[in-house]
């Protein structure tokens, strides 16, 4: 064997690393991941019995290592001249479309269905309905990769949910000549969430507007969720629509703005959580002050947050839950409110995954 | 702790070798055996008792061996110690398997104890149990230094997945031995030749065979294409770790047995378990077989020693039922070779794969599945025609690393690297395959521990 200096390239590599991880500056918030990251978990006898600092430990090394981003895209570079069509549970599809992959039901959805029956059955009088869209891989079947396996949300609806009081979007959506789902995020396009709305609204015998009557705006180069965990070399930009009817009040978490956008978000990473400043536990639109206001309750996930601008026509009052930040009780919310209707609007992954819809029941 | 996470890599290891490096002679199996205490508590900080207890006993018992020769306290002793260490590894390992046998069978209802399996547990009490044994049959002499005994049993590794290291294949090194460069270079090359075989290999292929086993409906070819993935896997993680192990024993100035040698090329399971975890084999053979007297006892005895030695390889991998099926799998297709097939196997290079491929393949099915109904429907689907078209997508994603998986499985890896002859291109091969390993590890949304059973 000739000269060999690969054991001390290694032995370089690891105590630069070493040193370099020491004295990085920690990070708290990676927009190139768009989330959080693990910082010093806290060191005591509680936590080391535990086990739990080795494990937050661990986390906070890869969290925290030296030039994250870097390692990260070399991956997905690798990943790429690997021929894999997929990454982090991402399927890269055809014509920049990206979308979850699901192969098998999560345990949770069975027990979400439970608790769905449990719930219609605790109110037989009032209007609900139910509305769960699918995500954009059981749709567009065409621009999933060849031959990628996948499940088919809407077999599992068509199966199961016509028992509930449910808005079928799906075959709106089938026929829709706009994109209803965007291309890197998780969500329904503003147009999506048009075609829900008129679907549903008529469904309670009001009349939707037409789409041409709302004034549209645009925000470009938004990316989204299924970009930020699939991490693509190769993508296309979605642009983001969105409506700002005029409204009287909307309040959250002891803040009180009157608009249901925030628009600066729309200038950063994260546009989609403009719609309706995120998701606040609890949330209130006024629409119109009026003596006895026709009243909804949304029960919700993200995907309602660009549907829900389009009902401020509709009703005068929009009661929003979003049962993951929500420690109130459903029942003494319903009990003391006399709502016109109810919507319970969930994606599909949310309702096949969250337990929170335990809390349907109190 | 393992090896194949940044925290190993980037923090305990030069750490350690940092303290090595200032401290004097006198003292490094002390910082070794304290550093490996460290690395094994890191997951589990309770058991770091029984890894005391363990250094204890054994060191207590062979040394009253040692002191007590020719009398019968040797059988006393030893006694104690190998009833400590199958006690702990039935204990912690198999006292749930038990109890659920006991309350199917007489309709009971004892409660199942709530215990994670100690890392390695399977590993360390076969070390242990070996050493006080060579100390009964005076093939080594007990040591008094209760340090260097403990940096033995603890040494971080071999610790947690092989290879299988006995006393008498390190007792020089553990006194006498010395960090130098030769050593640290060549260790490192086998370092990372280990780690790239985990993380690149075994992980990327591991996804294939995750993926397959939670298909609702596969087809027929998917699920051939599982096994390969599963096969692939396996062998990449364990050979991968035996020699992560035996590069950082190598780093510290220790020679570990070898532990694979290309299983995949054998024409026979005869063959197959001279190349496959050599070290498990010969552990078996060398205080199993022999003692129950192996061959010498007429063809009878012969098949009962062999079927008590392949139910305990077998069970050793895992307290299910499947593990003991397994080890009974290949029972039955050694003896079958033994009186029959070997002559055959052994002259014909391309039928004896023909027979040995797919029954590898099978008795990974066994090895991996451990709910026997979802076992028997697997099994059910191998030999049905069920069509389906999902392997065209995972041959496409997977196509490179199943033929990289190939490549390094044969010899034909070594061949094309030997090929280049150039040491620029060599180092740097594998220079860059530990930085992708590490940018693997970074973005570490899968990097299985697949011995936790073990």
């Amino acid at each position: 064997m000739k000269k060999s200096w690969v054991a001390q390239a290694f032995t370089l590599t690891v105590l630069l690393l070493f040193i370099a991880n020491m004295v990085a500056p920690i990070r708290v918030f990676s927009k190139f991941e768009n989330r959080y990251l693990a910082q010093l978990p806290p060191l005591n006898v509680n936590q080391i019995i535990s086990n739990q600092f080795s494990i937050n430990y661990e986390t906070y090394v890869n969290d925290q290592f030296f030039i994250r981003d870097t390692w990260i895209s070399t991956k997905a570079l690798i990943e790429r001249l690997m021929m894999k069509q997929e990454n982090n549970g991402i399927y890269f599809g055809k014509d920049g479309y990206l979308f979850d992959k699901m192969i098998q039901y999560p345990d949770q959805l069975a027990i979400n269905q439970k608790y769905m029956n449990e719930f219609l059955a605790l109110y037989p009088q009032l209007p609900i309905s139910v509305m769960i869209p699918t995500n954009s891989a059981s749709l567009l079947l065409d621009k999933l990769p060849n031959h990628a396996p996948q499940l088919n949300q809407y077999t599992w609806l068509k199966e199961n949910a016509s028992d509930w009081p449910w808005i079928d979007t799906f075959s709106i959506f089938e026929s829709s000549k706009k994109p209803v789902y965007y291309k890197t995020d998780h969500h329904w396009t503003l147009y999506g969430a048009y075609l829900a709305y008129s679907e549903w609204v008529s469904s309670i015998g009001k009349t939707p507007l037409k789409w041409e009557e709302f004034d549209v705006k645009n925000a470009e180069e938004f990316l989204g969720t299924y970009y930020s965990k699939g991490k693509p070399s190769v993508f296309q930009f979605d642009t983001l629509s969105y409506i700002n009817p005029s409204i009287v009040s909307y309040s959250f978490a002891n803040t009180t703005v009157n608009t249901l956008i925030d628009e600066s978000k729309l200038s950063q990473f994260d546009k989609y959580s403009a719609f309706l400043y995120g998701n606040p536990g609890f949330a209130q639109i006024i629409t119109n002050e009026s003596e006895q206001p026709s009243k909804v309750l949304i029960i919700k996930d993200s995907y309602a947050n660009s549907f829900i601008p389009f009902l401020t026509q509709h009703f005068d009052q929009i009661d929003i839950v979003d049962l993951r930040g929500y420690s109130g009780s459903i029942k003494s919310l319903v009990s003391s409110q006399d709502y016109d209707q109810i919507l319970i609007l969930s994606s599909f992954a949310q309702f096949s995954s969250d337990s929170n819809f335990a809390k349907l029941r109190y | 702790m393992i090896f194949s996470s940044n925290l190993f890599i980037f923090q305990f290891l030069p750490i350690i070798f940092l303290l090595l490096l200032i401290t004097p002679k006198k003292y490094q199996n002390l910082i070794l055996f304290i550093g490996s205490l460290i690395f094994y508590a890191w997951g589990e900080v309770r058991y770091i008792f029984i890894m005391f207890a363990s250094v204890l006993v054994d060191y207590v018992c062979s040394n009253q061996i040692e002191k007590n020769r020719l009398t019968h306290k040797t059988r006393i002793y030893l006694w104690i110690s190998v009833f400590f260490n199958l006690g702990m590894l039935f204990a912690f390992k198999y006292s749930n398997f038990f109890i659920s046998n006991l309350n199917a069978l007489f309709d009971l209802s004892f409660r199942n104890v709530n215990l994670t399996l100690p890392l390695g547990i399977s590993f360390y009490t076969f070390q242990t149990m070996s050493y006080t044994i060579d100390v009964y049959r005076n093939k080594v002499k007990a040591d008094s230094n209760i340090i260097d005994f403990g940096a033995y049993v603890c040494l971080f590794p071999q610790l947690i997945a092989g290879p299988i290291v006995r006393y008498s294949d390190i007792a020089i090194e553990l006194k006498s031995r010395v960090l130098n460069f030769e050593n640290m270079e060549k260790g490192i090359r086998i370092f990372l030749l280990g780690l790239s075989s985990k993380v690149l290999l075994a992980n990327n292929i591991g996804m294939l065979w995750d993926e397959i086993i939670l298909l609702p409906n596969p087809s027929t070819i998917t699920l051939w294409l599982g096994l390969i993935a599963f096969g692939f896997q396996i062998y990449f993680d364990f050979s991968g770790y035996s020699l992560m192990a035996i590069g950082l024993g190598r780093m510290l100035g220790f020679h570990f047995p070898d532990n694979f040698n290309y299983p995949y090329i054998s024409q026979s399971m005869t063959d197959f378990w001279n190349r496959w975890h050599i070290t498990l084999g010969s552990w078996f053979k060398e205080y199993v077989y022999i003692p129950l007297g192996g061959n010498r006892k007429g063809a009878l005895r012969l098949a009962i020693n062999l079927f008590i030695v392949w139910f305990l390889t077998g069970f050793w991998h895992g307290a299910e039922y499947n593990f003991i099926l397994w080890g009974l799998y290949f029972y039955v297709l050694l003896i079958a070779e033994k009186f029959l097939l070997l002559p055959f196997l052994r002259k014909h290079p391309i039928l004896s794969r023909l027979y040995f491929i797919p029954l590898i393949l099978l008795g990974w099915a066994i090895f991996a599945i451990s709910d026997l109904s979802l076992l028997a429907q697997y099994i059910a689907t191998l030999f049905s025609l069920t069509s389906g078209y999902e392997w065209i997508y995972y041959l496409q994603n997977y196509g490179v690393i199943l033929l990289l998986c190939f490549v390094f499985a044969t010899p034909v890896g070594k061949w094309v690297i030997n090929k280049i002859n150039s040491a620029l291109i060599q180092d740097g091969l594998l220079y860059l395959s530990f930085i992708i390993a590490v940018a693997y590890l970074v973005d570490s949304s899968y990097n299985p521990f697949l011995y936790f059973r073990f």
